[in-house]
């Protein structure tokens, strides 16, 4: 028994040693530590109808960023209400009252800490104005298709001056011609009500969204007289910069994966509409979820990531493929043009079967802004638009008008022109829209489109009559 | 730190507190079942065979016993070149010599119970209770096991009834582990034996260390996510009809359910973090049935073949956030229903020649299958369907050839041929074993080894999408090991072994395609030296260390494979006490290993994980002449605060108690 209680004892040594060999472990989990956050600089503001939008230039190790504002000037982060959190470097702040002037300011943070806070800026929400000719004026970029005879793609910048006279500063179509038709734009005139004209062009009939920015002109004409285009301008809003997190998604624990939808026509060889949707990730690759045309088309990447976006600090976006991913699509977007709101892209290319086509990319929400039910409902959906309509029929033709959608959906016209000079308004139709935004029509399962995350437009293909295919584009006045 | 290095040495040197008692051996507590032999692919015969020339470990029950392990990943926890990981997927994961699991084969008595969908295996579902022994070859392996093993096997074969009935029950509560009760009985009569167990356990939770951080995702206490149930009912029945003639039938069941703990790290610009999932196995249920016989036609030959069927049932629930309770919200949640079922049969005859040396033949064809219904969330209320049917066959032809042409020395060589048909596309490659083992000295044996092995892939490596690809090709390997085992006085004895492996044509996510791709290369290189000793009567003590280097060619950026520790140090010592105490204790030490940034970030950046050091007691008293035993213990006593995986804490100090009786 002695001998038991020896080497009892001499075991109870072995496990003292254990407690000292159990401090060689440190007892705090390492974690990364980026370092404290630098601060944002160039903060701009553009007052909306109860609304801002912000913009600025991103701050070093900065992972998001909080927004603060106030109604007295000398925003503090202790005093000031703290705005939404947002990963890129601009976003909307909502619900203010029209006549009270806010101040703004915006700190980075990241896990370390949160930083200082940026430049402080001011703006006084109002109701929107009347259109005014100063609308017009500034610096725009141009998608146009062509459908008939004239088939072509031409796209480039343009600067818009206080008279409306317009000057092409860069040009390039798809046949790769770089100087512009004359008088490919005349001076251009806007009526109160967002109506633009034409001086010359008497077929010339535009709208100008009445969104945040004012920064989206489609119109409808006839190129040479004989051949249907539909023209897209969007400006280029000063302050507002453009940087790789506005075309990429932000993992699961924000919004995930940034998803979005595209609607195109061709004109040309090949005169379908075509509408896809897919997402990118933090990666800035994009895969394709659907893909849907008149024919059938493969999935490109079959579901796996098969292009890669980039973006300038001017917001022109390139799609570039992904090595091995197969099959491509038959259409890539080396120069597509976002709107200053961010959410929406206009491009226009050659397929690979030598089609030309026009295509508008809408994100379904904003990279760092998970999707709630109150974004795309049917009272966001209602009211006055005015549309424009590029039809592949036999004569192509286009067309515009207005049109009132009510709380139910249900669409009714109110003024239609198309080229062969019909007035006569096609048939009513009832609209349904989902969560995602995404808008059908029943009894016309070709009919898709997208409403925008603001409301402000919408974009839709269909097939009218067999081998009869038309693009919408409607802008809410 | 040179302190600690002082007291580490002063440690390994413990062996000289225990003056050696000639004569001297420690008393076993004997065991109520044999081992159910069927259950072994590789059988020693009068020669040593080819598990002389190789690195096998052996886990006994009554190890199981001393260490209260409750789970398969608890019993090897121990052993040289064995490291447990725990990650993102939740459940433990067994790496060999820096090898992942699924380069890992396991096989319960012979029945493979990897995953045919990714060739993983979850530890934790195999209940330790009817272990007999568990036999881990680490690197080369006989080329019976088939395709596949590139870093080793684990062959766990269960009891077997012996004459008489016996039974055990035992019943276990802790913190936060409400109860684990066990039982088995068995017997053996004539020509029949049995042996039954069952299990059922549940956990709610596991504690955290008191020195844990909390974070917005996990509060200090008790661990989200980590609660587990499982209940387990294993038999076999051995029937000899003819003194040449052994038949045997085994069954396994097993169900239940588990939460998988998410990263604790809610940061999505943490370059290294992976984003909190929150995940569970909201049910599951296996099954396994084995057919199995030995049939000494002559003297010389002998056959043995088996038929089995596995089967693993799992809905695998991905919800939208901590609350556990939708599905339709997130992008990327889902919830399926995963099937994988491996059948298959072997056919082993062995021909006895003498001083020829021994051949066997080892023919096998396994039929694998994947079955996934289910959908995920795209966007808010929308889904895309996740149904999948896939399968493939392996057909396997070895030959493995041992011989002692003088006296001390041993050869073994084998050949395996391996064909994987599939839908699309068929492959076929082979495998080589070469050993020796050399007698230098009474008790001083030399061995050395070298085996080129392959492993095919796996059906979600083909198919599972967006990711899989079905026009990968099977995974090599050289291995090339040696070492020495030398036995010492007083019933005790050291090995040391090196080893040094190159893997090519390993598969992995291609960053570039987003497909799987036959890109990677790893190497390692390292040694283990292991120490055990029975000097005293009821005295074991065993020590080792393991040395792992890890290249990793795979990826630009990265020299060091991520999670594999560098060093590795294990001390075991139990002690028997005429009066029916024994008391227990362990010591787990890794150090040096490091992780990287995610896949997708550049540039690349690493990281080291604490060390970590882990002691685990446990004191029992027999009594009523050794019938009835308490227990209580500890595992990770010092409550220390550690990972294997960065941003999942493990457990802290866990306490608990129990009582075991033998009928």
């Amino acid at each position: 028994m002695n001998h038991n209680w020896r080497h009892i004892s001499r075991f109870a040594a072995i496990a003292m040693l254990c407690l000292i060999f159990s401090a060689c472990g440190d007892n705090t989990a390492w974690r990364y530590n980026p370092g404290p956050p630098g601060t944002p600089s160039g903060l701009a503001v553009a007052a909306g109808n109860g609304q801002v939008a912000l913009s600025w230039s991103a701050a070093a190790n900065a992972a998001s960023y909080n927004v603060y504002y106030a109604t007295s000037s000398g925003v503090s982060k202790s005093t000031a209400t703290k705005g939404p959190t947002v990963t890129g470097t601009s976003t909307f702040v909502t619900g203010l009252t029209n006549g009270v002037t806010y101040y703004f300011a915006v700190a980075a943070i990241n896990s370390n800490s949160e930083g200082p806070l940026s430049n402080e800026v001011s703006a006084t929400p109002t109701m929107p104005n009347p259109f005014r000719q100063a609308d017009l004026q500034g610096t725009w970029y141009f998608n146009i298709l062509v459908n008939g005879a004239d088939a072509a793609w031409m796209r480039g910048t343009a600067t818009i001056d206080g008279t409306g006279t317009v000057a092409v500063s860069s040009f390039l179509d798809s046949t790769g011609n770089t100087i512009a038709p004359a008088n490919l734009f005349t001076t251009m005139t806007i009526l109160p009500d967002g109506t633009v004209s034409q001086s010359g062009a008497t077929d010339f009939h535009g709208t100008l969204s009445n969104n945040q920015y004012r920064d989206l002109l489609v119109g409808t004409a006839s190129s040479g007289g004989t051949s249907p285009m539909i023209v897209i301008l969007q400006k280029r809003v000063p302050g507002v910069t453009y940087s790789n997190s506005d075309i990429k998604g932000t993992g699961q624990t924000v919004a995930g994966p940034l998803p979005f939808v595209y609607h195109q026509l061709s004109s040309g060889a090949n005169r379908e509409w075509e509408y896809a949707a897919g997402q990118i990730g933090q990666d800035q690759a994009a895969k394709y979820v659907s893909i849907n045309a008149p024919t059938a088309r493969q999935l490109p990447g079959g579901g796996n990531k098969v292009v890669t976006l980039s973006i300038t600090s001017d917001g022109i976006v390139k799609e570039t493929p992904v090595a091995g991913a197969l099959p491509q699509p038959t259409a890539l977007i080396t120069w597509g043009v976002m709107s200053a709101d961010k959410m929406t892209i206009v491009g226009t290319a050659t397929d690979t079967s030598g089609a030309f086509i026009l295509r508008m990319i809408q994100f379904i929400h904003p990279p760092s802004i998970p999707l709630t039910s109150s974004i795309y409902t049917m009272v966001n959906l209602a009211g006055p638009y005015g549309f424009h309509d590029l039809v592949n029929g036999t004569p192509p033709l286009w067309a515009h008008g207005s049109l009132e959608i009510d709380p139910s959906g249900a669409a009714t016209y109110a003024s239609y022109l198309d080229s062969s000079g019909s007035t006569t308004f096609p048939g009513a139709f009832n609209l349904a829209l989902n969560q995602q935004g995404s808008l059908t029509i029943s009894g016309n399962t070709s009919y898709n489109g997208q409403m925008s995350y603001f409301s402000d437009l919408f974009v839709a293909t269909s097939t009218d009559t067999p081998g009869v295919y038309r693009l919408d584009i409607a802008l809410k006045r | 730190m040179i302190q600690k290095r002082q007291l580490c040495a002063l440690f390994m040197v413990l062996f000289g507190l225990f003056p050696p008692q000639q004569g001297a051996a420690a008393a076993e507590e004997e065991e109520p079942s044999d081992t159910y032999t069927l259950g072994e692919v590789v059988v020693s015969g009068k020669h040593d065979g080819v598990q002389a020339t190789q690195t096998v470990y052996t886990v006994t029950a009554e190890d199981i016993r001393n260490k209260d392990a409750r789970t398969l990943d608890q019993a090897i926890s121990l052993l040289p070149g064995v490291n447990i990981r725990i990650g993102p997927e939740g459940t433990p994961r067994i790496d060999i010599r820096g090898f992942r699991t699924r380069h890992v084969i396991l096989l319960l008595d012979g029945v493979p119970i990897n995953s045919a969908f990714d060739q993983q295996f979850d530890p934790t579902i195999i209940p330790t209770e009817n272990i007999a022994e568990i036999k881990l070859t680490a690197g080369s392996s006989s080329i019976l096991y088939g395709q596949g093993g590139l870093g080793g096997v684990i062959n766990i074969i269960t009891k077997k009834g012996i004459t008489g009935i016996h039974g055990t029950l035992s019943a276990e509560t802790g913190d936060h582990e409400p109860y684990l009760a066990r039982g088995s009985i068995s017997g053996g009569k004539d020509k029949v034996d049995y042996f039954l167990s069952g299990s059922s356990s549940k956990v709610n939770s596991f504690p955290l260390s008191r020195d844990y951080t909390p974070t917005t995702e996990q509060s200090g206490g008790y661990r989200k996510n980590s609660d587990r149930e499982r209940n387990n009912l294993f038999g076999n029945f051995g029937f000899t009809p003819t003194k040449d003639l052994l038949l045997g039938l085994s069954f396994s069941y097993t169900d239940g359910n588990f939460g998988k703990p998410s990263s604790v790290i809610n940061d999505p610009f943490d370059p290294f973090a992976s984003p909190p999932k929150y995940e569970r196995i909201d049910d599951f249920k296996g099954f396994s049935i084995q057919a199995a016989g030995d049939y000494a036609v002559t003297d010389r030959l002998s056959l043995r073949g088996w038929a089995f069927m596995n089967r693993l049932d799992q809905h695998d629930n991905q919800y939208d956030n901590g609350f556990f309770n939708s599905f339709n919200l997130v992008a990327g949640s889902f919830r399926e229903l995963v099937t994988t079922s491996i059948n298959g049969v072997s056919l082993q005859p062995k021909y006895d020649l003498g001083r020829a040396g021994v051949v066997t033949l080892a023919l096998a064809g396994e039929w694998d299958n994947w079955e996934n219904n289910g959908q995920q969330t795209t966007a808010p209320n929308t889904f895309a369907p996740l149904n999948t049917d896939k399968n493939l066959a392996i057909y396997s032809a070895g030959i493995e050839y041992e011989v002692s042409p003088l006296q001390g020395l041993g050869l073994v060589a084998g050949y395996g041929h391996y064909w994987q048909v599939r839908n699309e596309a068929d492959d076929n490659d082979y495998a080589l074993l070469l050993g020796a083992r050399y007698d230098l000295f009474t008790g001083t044996r030399l061995k050395a080894s070298f085996k080129r092995n392959i492993r095919f892939p796996a059906l979600g490596d083909l198919y599972d999408l967006p990711q899989g690809n079905p026009n990968l090709q099977a995974e090599r390997s050289n291995t090339y090991e040696g070492g020495v085992d030398q036995q010492l006085p007083l019933n005790s004895k050291v090995s040391l072994t090196g080893f040094h492996t190159i893997a090519k044509n390993l598969i992995q996510n291609d960053q570039a395609t987003a497909r799987n791709q036959n890109l990677a290369e790893v190497r390692f290189t390292g040694f283990e030296v292991a120490a055990a000793t029975q000097c005293v009567k009821g005295l074991l003590l065993r020590a080792a260390y393991t040395y792992l280097n890890s290249e990793d060619k795979s990826r630009v950026g990265r020299d060091q494979l991520q999670y594999s520790p560098r060093d590795k140090v294990t001390f075991e010592g139990k002690y028997d006490t005429d009066f029916g105490l024994t008391p227990y204790v362990s010591l787990l030490y890794v150090g040096n290993q490091y992780f990287y940034t995610k896949n997708n970030v550049t540039p690349v950046l690493k990281a080291k994980l604490n060390d970590y050091v882990l002691v685990n007691v446990k004191l029992s008293q027999r009594f009523m002449n050794d019938k009835l035993t308490f227990y209580v213990g500890a595992d990770n006593l010092f409550d220390q605060n550690y990972e294997t995986s960065y941003g999942f804490p493990q457990a802290g100090r866990f306490v608990y108690g129990g009582v075991e009786l033998r009928l």
